[in-house]
């Protein structure tokens, strides 16, 4: 890294910084980080440290930051004292621009403590630090030379877990060692543990670019480091989360668009065990109370077919405007009756022009919205919104659906899982068509929300969802969509409701077709061997590869 | 060859024969065929070696031709003339490919069908056929073999508009494979006249001759067939030389019968990963999970059955040293393995084979990567653009047509193509005129039929003045049905083959050439594209279906398709509706015996448009849930060349 040159920074005060090149998905690999030690930087860092007690660890940690590589003066060190008693204080042997700042009474607990770091933090990038970790002499500049490629990152560091005795080593000689490039023999590296999980998690997923929507749960606030715009968009860690924030914040990280970097490169060492490494089933269990209510990804423990969640996982967007109460009812009905239950309704008109005529009630103006705010005032799941809010985060998906389109019980939950195996960013569904296709969108929360960092000035938003996500466009009457004229309510019951029946005789339908064509295979098979590639007709398609077996498959 | 080779109730029939049995073998060796005619007196010949009278017994008791594929049969076919008369004939055939359907003996009315009195047809193992046939008297036996052979193609006539053939010496059945009107001769020359003229326009003559055995007829040119050139040959001492001076070329390579080694079969989805072409126990094999899928024959010459077995892999890595048995043969094969469109890999093939596959060839071998071949689009494009060059370079079409032009024979003119395009948008025509200005490697003329609009308007004037072939203005009256304008126009045709064009949809430079080339190897009296790219233009997406292509059929693209005008005329043209036309001429053409052969589908996209005007057309999610892949924008193949 050359040091020399002017201090200022390479991009002008005030002016937004291009958020950088489009990763796809989670796929960072065209990100091409220079060599440590061989670039120029010019973003600032702000290093949060929330500590509670043990001084001496806190020595050690800003004695390693003292000898970092990556230039004094675009680092600052935020240290926040989390109410220790007595108050901490800042050693000997700190960087140059280090504040001390406390938490207040009634304010406290690890993330209020990050928060007030947060709060005053004036670097371009955060990197959250514990106050027990002892970081290699290029740890920040591994981190940072990452964040210079793209305005959207989280990065995470690689932790591992090291034996500490008290009042060894000594800051000076942890000074010495970083300084020199030799961390790793302050201590007995052979008895560190890594962080298991994580290493796991990397080998799994091509080092987190195949991870897709999972990627966020490496945002671990031990050792990671986030773009400070987009850790603001994302807002604060959520305080009333004791345990799990991290990986909570991490997923709303996510709905802003963010891509997470494993940077093995970064490296640190953590001052005896974790909590996780030393009651790993208690804090699972711990967490698996609180922390699925926040992150719908978690679909494995939000298996339970009726009840709600805080976090919904698709926010339902129907524009009532001057639809007819009847269109507006079948449509919300509808998705009331799906079988994905984990939804919310936001039902967005001009409700505030909304007003019940009480004498002559009905000739009350806009009567339609009228009945239809009272249909649902009590209903939990809708909402009124005047217009259609910016962004669905925390849901992870937006679907919009046009008043008078109605879809079957199973729809969403087909929508929803076909956009989610396959990453689309966008699946249009096409319902009708007169010159214009009528549509109905589901979103990708993240995949917007970072096509609107990255898209370029005369480039349509859905341009560059394609690009970072991917689009897709589906046929409305296969996925179950139906007009609202030839949609019966939904009703109570499963062999009652019309839906469920026509959903049944779908089955059925497919059933029989499979059976048959598994017929016409097995007649043709004793001569010709699979993947002939034969038709019988007209409207046949090509037998899928793999022949009987699979279709066999699918029937059971 | 585990299963007894007669046909049921022939075994015991040809065993209480008295007098010997005369066998042909073609492909398959002479030294197995006793386990298989056990008890039976026989005597064999191979069609490969044999010469002018390759049996001793005059008359046989019965003739039995045994092949193992239908492409080895129609290399008896070629010797045919040869066999003698008898009153019994079976044709065995060991294997065939999927695609490949029963036989039947449409023997000519004029020969032996009047003196018929026992077909049987029957499953010869898992995929060959056995055919029986009894005579009431004596028939020459190559009259059945050469029906046999016809039956399992498209082809109604085993002819070929090239010059009569003579073959001198033994050997050159590969040259002229499935024409029963090829005179077999020896070296010195074609048989006799017949009706006092040659029976051979030109010749193919196996040299070296024998010394002292001059050229007999001066009336008929020959074209010499190089020395047989074997890698063991090569090897002796000045072999290589040798090669370096025999400066092989397309011309030096036996032809590859694109009658029956085509792209017929094609697979979209290869369910086998890439396998090689390499060499074991002198010969080029694939071996797949250590089992041999295919052993070439010696000859370099491929099967349809061997196609058959190669269909389900993703692409064939050929490996060039050691080539197979020698350079000829090696270039035969990798021509019809790249005629049939197997997708091959390659380094740039050695000098040698590259100036006998010829430069384009040579270079589109070794033009694809694996990486490629994983997209199952850009695989299919590989496979066209090597089947386009192989057929029209190697194929015996071409082959012929080269000898004749060397030779200075005349050849008959290649068939002309009349575009039928009928419009009602006159906003439409230059565009539409745009896509016909761009085919090549056809002669053709256009029929622009304007329905309802007038000639005079200035687009149309504008379109027609600058389209640079011929081109026949026709106005029909508006009212008139689609059908019976289709049909007015091509009253007016004078090519031999009638295209449907659509006027808003794209096709690609060699839309017309490739269909052309899909009726000449399958003989089929229709051929059009399978209707797999469309463009969504109203949410701007392009989809693909998932049609088989490269398959007899019961309908094609009707924007797509070429038919032979008699086929037309016979059926008296379109019914005269309003819209159908085409799923209307497909069943009648069907039911009246004829063929339709659906080719693949990279050449053609249809524009989706608003509905507005076309409101039977399907809605745009009909085509969304029938979509095997979708891009967003307008994404034809590469082969439609399209720049925007």
């Amino acid at each position: 890294m050359t040091q020399q040159g002017n201090p200022e920074r390479d991009v002008p005060e005030g002016r937004e910084r291009p958020a950088g090149p489009r990763i796809r998905h989670n796929d960072y690999g065209p990100l091409d980080p220079p060599a440590v030690g061989t670039w120029r930087p010019s973003l600032s860092v702000s290093v949060v440290i929330a500590a509670y007690g043990h001084q001496d660890k806190l020595d050690l940690t800003l004695a390693a930051l003292a000898a970092q590589t990556y230039p004094s003066h675009l680092t600052e060190v935020v240290v926040v004292d989390d109410g220790t008693v007595p108050a901490l204080r800042l050693p000997e042997i700190v960087p140059g621009n280090t504040r001390l700042i406390a938490t207040e009474p009634g304010a406290r607990g690890r993330s209020d403590a990050r928060n007030a770091g947060l709060a005053v933090a004036g670097g371009d990038v955060v990197h959250w630090l514990d106050a027990d970790m002892v970081t290699f002499h290029d740890e920040v500049e591994a981190h940072m030379r990452w964040h210079h490629l793209a305005g959207y990152l989280v990065v995470m560091g690689y932790v591992r877990y090291v034996d500490h005795r008290p009042g060894s080593p000594t800051p000076a000689e942890v000074y010495a060692a970083v300084s020199a490039g030799a961390t790793e023999k302050l201590f007995d590296e052979e008895a560190s543990e890594p962080h298991t999980w994580i290493v796991d998690l990397a080998e799994r997923t091509d080092g987190l670019r195949t991870a897709g929507d999972s990627a966020y749960r490496v945002h671990v606030t031990n050792a990671a480091s986030v773009n400070t715009r987009l850790l603001r968009a994302a807002g604060p860690l959520d305080t009333g989360l004791v345990l799990g924030e991290d990986t909570e914040l991490g997923y709303r990280l996510a709905q802003e668009g963010a891509a997470f970097v494993l940077a093995p490169e970064a490296r640190s060492r953590h001052l005896g065990t974790s909590m996780m490494m030393r009651d790993g089933e208690q804090v699972l269990r711990y967490n698996r109370a609180f922390v699925p209510d926040h992150i719908p990804h978690m679909r494995w423990l939000r298996t339970h077919p009726r009840r709600q969640w805080l976090v919904p996982y698709v926010e339902v967007v129907v524009d009532a405007g001057d639809a007819s109460y009847e269109d507006i009812r079948a449509t919300v009905d509808g998705v009331l009756a799906s079988s994905l239950n984990d939804i919310q309704v936001t039902l967005v008109g001009p409700w505030d022009t909304v007003t019940e005529d009480r004498r002559n009630p009905l000739d009350s103006p806009r009567l339609d919205l009228l009945l239809a705010r009272g249909l649902y005032r009590a209903e939990p799941r809708v909402r009124f919104a005047r217009s259609v809010p910016a962004t669905a985060a925390p849901s992870p998906y937006r679907l919009r659906c046009p008043a008078g389109w109605v879809p079957g019980p199973e729809t969403l939950r087909r929508l929803v899982e076909r956009a989610a195996k396959d990453g689309h960013g966008l699946v249009s569904v096409a319902l009708d068509e007169a010159d214009d296709v009528v549509t109905a969108r589901l979103e990708h929360t993240g995949a917007f929300a970072r096509a609107a960092l990255v898209r370029g000035p005369d480039e349509s938003l859905d341009a560059a969802v394609h690009d970072v996500h991917g689009t897709h466009w589906l046929d409305g009457r296969t996925l179950g969509f139906l007009p609202a004229a030839d949609a019966e309510p939904p009703k109570r019951g499963k062999s009652e409701d019309p839906a469920m029946a026509r959903e049944v005789a779908r089955l059925r339908e497919e059933n029989a077709r499979l059976t048959a064509r598994l017929a016409a295979l097995e007649a043709e098979a004793p001569e010709r061997p699979a993947g002939g590639g034969r038709e019988n007709g007209a409207a046949t398609r090509s037998p899928r590869p793999g022949g009987p077996k699979a279709l066999l498959r699918r029937l059971r | 060859m585990a299963a007894r080779l007669a046909p049921v109730g022939m075994a015991s029939e040809l065993a209480r024969m008295s007098g010997k049995i005369a066998v042909a073998v073609a492909g398959v060796e002479v030294a197995g065929l006793d386990a298989l005619l056990p008890g039976v007196a026989f005597e064999a010949a191979d069609v490969d070696l044999m010469g002018t009278a390759p049996w001793a017994t005059a008359e046989p008791a019965a003739v039995v031709v045994v092949a193992r594929t239908s492409t080895d049969l129609r290399r008896a076919v070629t010797v045919s003339g040869s066999f003698p008369a008898t009153t019994m004939v079976g044709v065995v055939v060991l294997e065939t490919p999927q695609w490949c359907d029963a036989p039947g003996v449409p023997l000519s009315p004029g020969l032996g069908r009047r003196f018929l009195r026992d077909v049987s047809v029957s499953r010869y193992d898992k995929s060959g056929w056995r055919v029986k046939v009894r005579f009431s008297q004596p028939r020459p036996a190559g009259e059945v073999v050469a029906a046999v052979a016809r039956s399992f193609g498209g082809h109604h006539l085993s002819g070929y508009a090239l010059p009569m053939a003579g073959l001198a010496g033994p050997g050159l059945a590969v040259w002229r494979p499935g024409d029963p009107n090829v005179t077999f001769a020896d070296e010195r020359g074609p048989a006799p006249d017949r009706s006092d003229v040659p029976t051979a326009d030109l010749a193919v003559r196996a040299v070296p001759v024998p010394p002292g055995e001059g050229w007999a007829d001066p009336r008929v040119p020959a074209a010499d067939r190089p020395a047989e050139v074997t890698w063991e040959r090569l090897g002796s001492p000045g072999g290589y030389g040798e090669l370096r001076a025999s400066a092989l070329e397309p011309g030096s390579v036996p032809p590859v019968d694109e009658r029956s080694v085509n792209p017929r079969g094609f697979l979209k989805t290869p369910s086998e990963p890439v396998a090689d072409l390499t060499q074991h126990d002198g010969r080029w094999e694939v071996r797949a999970e250590d089992r041999t899928l295919v052993r070439l024959a010696a000859s370099g010459g491929v099967t349809d059955a061997d196609i058959g077995r190669l269909r389900r892999l993703r692409g064939l890595r050929v490996a060039w040293s050691p080539a197979h048995t020698g350079p000829v043969a090696a270039v035969h094969a990798v021509a019809g393995l790249a005629a049939a469109g197997i997708p091959l890999l390659s380094d740039p093939p050695p000098a040698w084979a590259a100036s006998a596959l010829g430069p384009e060839l040579s270079a589109r071998v070794s033009a694809a990567t694996e990486h490629e071949l994983a997209d199952e689009l850009r695989r299919e494009e590989h496979s066209v653009l090597l089947r386009r060059l192989a057929l029209a370079g190697h194929g015996t079409m071409a082959r012929w047509r080269s000898l004749a032009a060397l030779a200075g024979v005349a050849t008959p003119a290649e068939p002309s193509l009349s575009v039928v395009l009928c419009t009602r948008r006159a906003d439409l025509v230059p565009f539409a005129l745009g896509q016909i200005a761009r085919q090549r490697g056809v002669d053709l003329e256009v029929l622009l039929t304007l329905h309802g609009v007038s000639a005079a308007v200035p687009e149309v004037a504008g379109a027609v003045a600058a389209f640079g072939r011929p081109i026949t203005i026709v106005e029909a009256d508006s009212r008139l049905p689609f059908g019976s304008v289709l049909n007015q126009a091509a009253a007016q045709a004078t090519g031999s083959y009638l295209s449907k064009w659509d006027d808003d949809d794209w096709y690609g430079p060699d839309h017309l050439a490739d269909m052309m080339l899909a009726q000449a190897y399958s003989g089929a009296e229709l051929v059009g594209a399978a209707s797999e790219f469309f463009y969504l233009q109203q949410i701007d997406v392009t989809i693909r279906r998932d049609w088989t292509s490269e398959t007899m059929s019961d309908h094609v693209a009707g924007g797509t398709f070429v038919v032979s005008r008699s086929a037309f005329e016979a059926l008296g043209g379109f019914r005269p509706v309003a819209r159908s036309v085409d799923v209307q001429f497909f069943q009648d053409l069907l039911r009246a015996g004829g063929a339709i052969y659906r080719t693949h589908g990279l050449g053609f996209v249809a524009r989706r448009a608003a509905r507005g005007v076309h409101t039977w057309q399907e809605p745009v999610g009909y085509f969304l849930a029938r979509a095997k892949e979708q891009w967003r924008g307008f994404r034809p193949s590469r082969l439609m060349e399209w720049e925007q």
